[in-house]
């Protein structure tokens, strides 16, 4: 399967695209891995990673002009085997950029209790609809469709709506609302 | 104070990194002059991630459910 068709996938079965990754990818990888001294369970680890950071430059439309999957998968599981071997001296091509993983993959912090409930309190449709528009970069067309809602203004003002209250929610208790914020 | 909707939408294009040059050298400028403006960023931006984050862990698992049915293949 070419990009486009996983591009497109992506976007109508997420769960058959990564189906359709595995069959297509995953041996090429593990045997990499096997072959860069580690086990296959580190192969099934780097590939899940290497999955969403494919999948995140994707929809971020960052991989517009690539052909195969195969190739952009295995070079990324590559780099983060070599993260995951604090090995630096990365091969340098002129594709790193699509290659790179992420600053924020490793290192981003997880969120505190105290502000993950500050989501929780807008709801779950809240929740989807921003996942949705800001992580799976969906049109609010798709979202309005997807959720329900009756056209691309309301799920425009939902959105706002849903960032109003858990700002509201996070202000009244403004104490940690600064000390989170800093 | 409420957030005003163009601020919103300006906000989200400059975490998308969508702003053209001369709209984000103003907004740098903003930042430094407004910290009602700053701090409405920074809580913004906070939000962003917290969604991005929680969206990751649902991408795992569809990924591990992915992964179940090949293995079980």
């Amino acid at each position: 399967m070419k990009y486009p068709d996983i591009h497109h996938l992506f976007k109508t079965n997420r769960e058959a695209a990564f189906l359709q990754l595995y069959r297509q990818v995953y041996p090429q990888v593990e045997t990499m891995i096997l072959r860069l001294g580690g086990q296959t369970e580190d192969a099934k680890d780097i590939f899940q990673d290497a999955l969403i950071v494919f999948y995140e430059k994707s929809v971020q439309q960052q991989l517009q002009q690539i052909q195969s999957p195969a190739y952009y998968l295995k070079g990324i599981a590559k780099n983060l085997w070599f993260q995951k071997c604090k090995q630096t001296t990365l091969p340098t091509s002129p594709l790193s950029e699509e290659l790179a993983i992420p600053a924020d993959f490793y290192t981003a912090d997880k969120p505190t209790q105290k502000l993950s409930r500050y989501l929780e309190v807008a709801g779950k449709k809240c929740m989807e609809l921003l996942k949705a528009f800001y992580y799976h970069q969906q049109s609010l067309r798709s979202i309005a469709e997807q959720l329900g809602y009756q056209n691309t203004r309301s799920a425009t003002v939902q959105k706002y709506k849903c960032l109003e209250k858990i700002r509201q929610t996070a202000q009244t208790k403004s104490e940690a609302y600064a000390m989170e914020v800093e | 104070m409420q957030w005003k909707w163009n601020e919103v939408r300006m906000v989200e294009r400059y975490l998308r990194k969508q702003l053209s040059p001369r709209v984000m050298q103003w907004f740098q400028a903003k930042q430094l002059q407004d910290s009602d403006f700053a701090q409405s960023i920074k809580w913004q931006a906070q939000v962003y991630r917290l969604v991005k984050f929680a969206a990751r862990q649902d991408l795992r698992k569809e990924i591990n459910k992915a992964e179940k049915a090949y293995f079980s293949e």
